[in-house]
């Protein structure tokens, strides 16, 4: 049984002025116009389908010969699907199936990185010392990758 | 990979999250465990990146690779897309086994086999416990994580340390299945009628391990000319496809033949070829595993018995310099040959070079050890003996309850030629350091 396809698949939002006709567009790339991209980074909160792409750690591209607005576009995007500040990151925990993670993302220390360690540590079994769940070993597993 | 058969049993997975040589040197326990008639399958999992060594190991269903630059590429973006990939990747396979066998030390592996497990109880090999602690089912796991790859004191093959965790046997070696559309591109590419030709493969997979240059008289131009000349036979360069343009460079200086193909047909190949003479490769462990003599030309991180092939190889480890193209060309006469030693021409070889021969001792370890044709030092033979001693010695505490008397007697006489050795076992908690602690303390009032 292999893995997913979309986990051998780079996670890629393509941002582009041909939108869906754009043949350099990657393999598996959710397509959009440089007005879908400004409309999507407009919405109070993101659409199911780009908060998936986002836990996939999803990238934003454009051709280097784009428009200037669907570069601008695409800059937008890319920063409103950035997870540099660990609010983001405790709305992907959320959006992956992690409440625990969620819950110590949004009350992260702004002077501890957010690392697989840190994150291990944080959803260690406080009852039970150094009790491994199961979250806590891919995170440290990731760790020693 | 054999047919699968409808049959209750256990289900088996083999874990083997190393790299290509490593996945090959666990065809042991593969096709061991799938000979046991409490098994229904046996699973592989190891990294994407090992596919094609994954596929030749005798003995497993499936194959399940695990995408590790995937993994990796999604680690740099945030640590909580990386998890989310992992958790799919590992969700397939969670739960599902009766029997987890991990091959691999490495962190990340010891981690993630408990998930694979049904049942706490079934996991064979290092492992991570729920108290974040490294445990292993059988001392093996632990002496190859405390003791490692260090030339200076392992005395191990890897391969054994794996087979005795699985609970494996250790004697013989399963030889790779033969295929039938491999055998058919050997059969497009060789001549019926000409000699056996001999195979070399030049590439290694880090600069430490590299032997020579590749041009000039003294590198691997040199040694293809006189292997050639020597021997009247072709010789045919080894590597990965993408090695292709350089080995091709190299054949078109020499006269040699390039086949850089996959693993499966590499193979076929070294099943036809009288020799393989390469650097320290996965198609070392390749031609150990379908009966292909080899001379291993080794330095650097690639020294010790870690990595041991298998019988039928001849190990040249650099002392003060790697071997010259003489020395490969004098031991190929004698190992792939059968000629007669010249021993004029090996006196000042031995004072460069190591050469020792593996072979299973009679426990079913491997081990190697200077030939009785080469004039190794006499400090080459006593190391010789002393690692055979030690095997016997950590072997028999893993599983006897009784002291080995005469074996730690010899420890005991050669610990000052051996201090490295001695001085670690000396201090393990387990019985072979209690052992040589009581005998330590018997024998110094008579000393």
């Amino acid at each position: 049984m292999s893995s997913p396809t979309w986990i051998r698949r780079p996670a890629v939002v393509w941002v582009s002025d041909a939108g869906d006709a754009d043949p350099n567009a990657p393999v598996g790339a959710m397509i959009l116009t440089g007005r879908q991209a400004l409309d999507a980074t407009r919405r109070r909160s993101l659409s199911a389908s780009l908060r998936e792409l986002r836990a996939r750690g999803a990238t934003v591209k454009t051709t280097p010969d784009a428009s200037p607005e669907t570069k601008a576009a695409a800059r937008q995007l890319r920063s409103r699907l950035s997870t540099v500040n660990p609010a983001r990151l405790a709305e992907v925990a959320r959006d992956i199936g992690e409440p625990d993670l969620s819950e110590a993302l949004s009350g992260w220390p702004a002077h501890v990185p957010v690392t697989f360690e840190t994150l291990a540590n944080a959803t260690r079994d406080n009852d039970r010392a150094w009790s491994l769940s199961r979250t806590a070993r891919l995170l440290l597993a990731l760790e020693h990758l | 990979m054999r047919d699968i058969v409808d049959r209750s049993g256990l289900r088996v997975a083999v874990v083997s999250l190393q790299r290509l040589g490593d996945v090959l040197t666990g065809a042991r326990v593969t096709d061991g465990l799938s000979r046991r008639r409490d098994v229904a399958s046996v699973d592989l999992v190891h990294w994407d990146q090992t596919e094609q060594a994954a596929g030749l190991m005798p003995g497993v269903d499936v194959c399940h690779p695990l995408p590790y630059g995937a993994l990796r590429a999604r680690g740099r973006v945030h640590p909580l897309a990386a998890l989310h990939a992992l958790g799919a990747v590992v969700e397939l396979l969670e739960r599902r086994y009766d029997l987890v066998v991990n091959l691999s030390s490495t962190r990340f592996a010891c981690y993630i086999a408990p998930l694979l497990a049904r049942d706490p109880t079934g996991i064979r090999g290092p492992f991570m416990d729920d108290d974040d602690g490294y445990c292993s089912t059988h001392p093996s796991g632990l002496h190859l994580n405390h003791w490692g790859v260090d030339p200076r004191i392992n005395v191990f093959a890897h391969r054994d340390l794996y087979a005795l965790a699985a609970g494996v046997r250790l004697l013989g070696l399963p030889t790779l299945p033969e295929d039938p559309s491999a055998q058919a591109q050997c059969d497009s590419s060789l001549d019926p009628r000409a000699p056996a030709p001999i195979a070399l493969h030049i590439h290694a997979s880090e600069p430490s391990k590299h032997w020579r240059e590749q041009l000039g008289v003294h590198g691997w131009q040199g040694l293809i000319r006189r292997l050639r000349y020597e021997f009247n036979r072709d010789v045919v360069l080894l590597g990965a496809p993408s090695d292709a343009p350089e080995l091709d460079h190299l054949a078109h200086l020499t006269g040699a033949r390039v086949a850089a193909w996959s693993l499966r047909h590499t193979a076929e190949l070294l099943r036809r070829c009288a020799g393989l003479v390469s650097v320290d490769t996965v198609t070392i462990h390749l031609a150990a595993a379908v009966g292909c003599k080899s001379i291993v030309l080794r330095q650097g991180s690639a020294r010790g018995n870690a990595f041991l092939p298998g019988s039928q190889t001849m190990l040249l480890d650099a002392i003060t310099a790697p071997a010259t193209v003489e020395d490969v060309a004098n031991v190929a006469a004698v190992h792939f040959f059968e000629e007669t030693p010249i021993g004029h021409r090996l006196e000042a070889a031995a004072r460069r070079i190591r050469l020792r021969r593996c072979d299973h001792e009679s426990c079913g370890l491997l081990g190697a050890a200077s030939p009785a044709w080469w004039p190794a030092p006499p400090e080459h033979r006593l190391d010789d003996m002393l690692a055979k001693t030690w095997r016997a010695a950590w072997h028999h505490s893993w599983s006897e309850s009784e002291r080995p008397a005469a074996l730690l007697d010899q420890l005991y006489r050669h610990r000052s030629a051996d201090p490295h050795r001695y001085a670690r076992a000396f201090a393990d908690p387990g019985p072979l350091g209690e052992w040589l602690r009581a005998n330590d303390h018997a024998a110094r009032p008579a000393a």
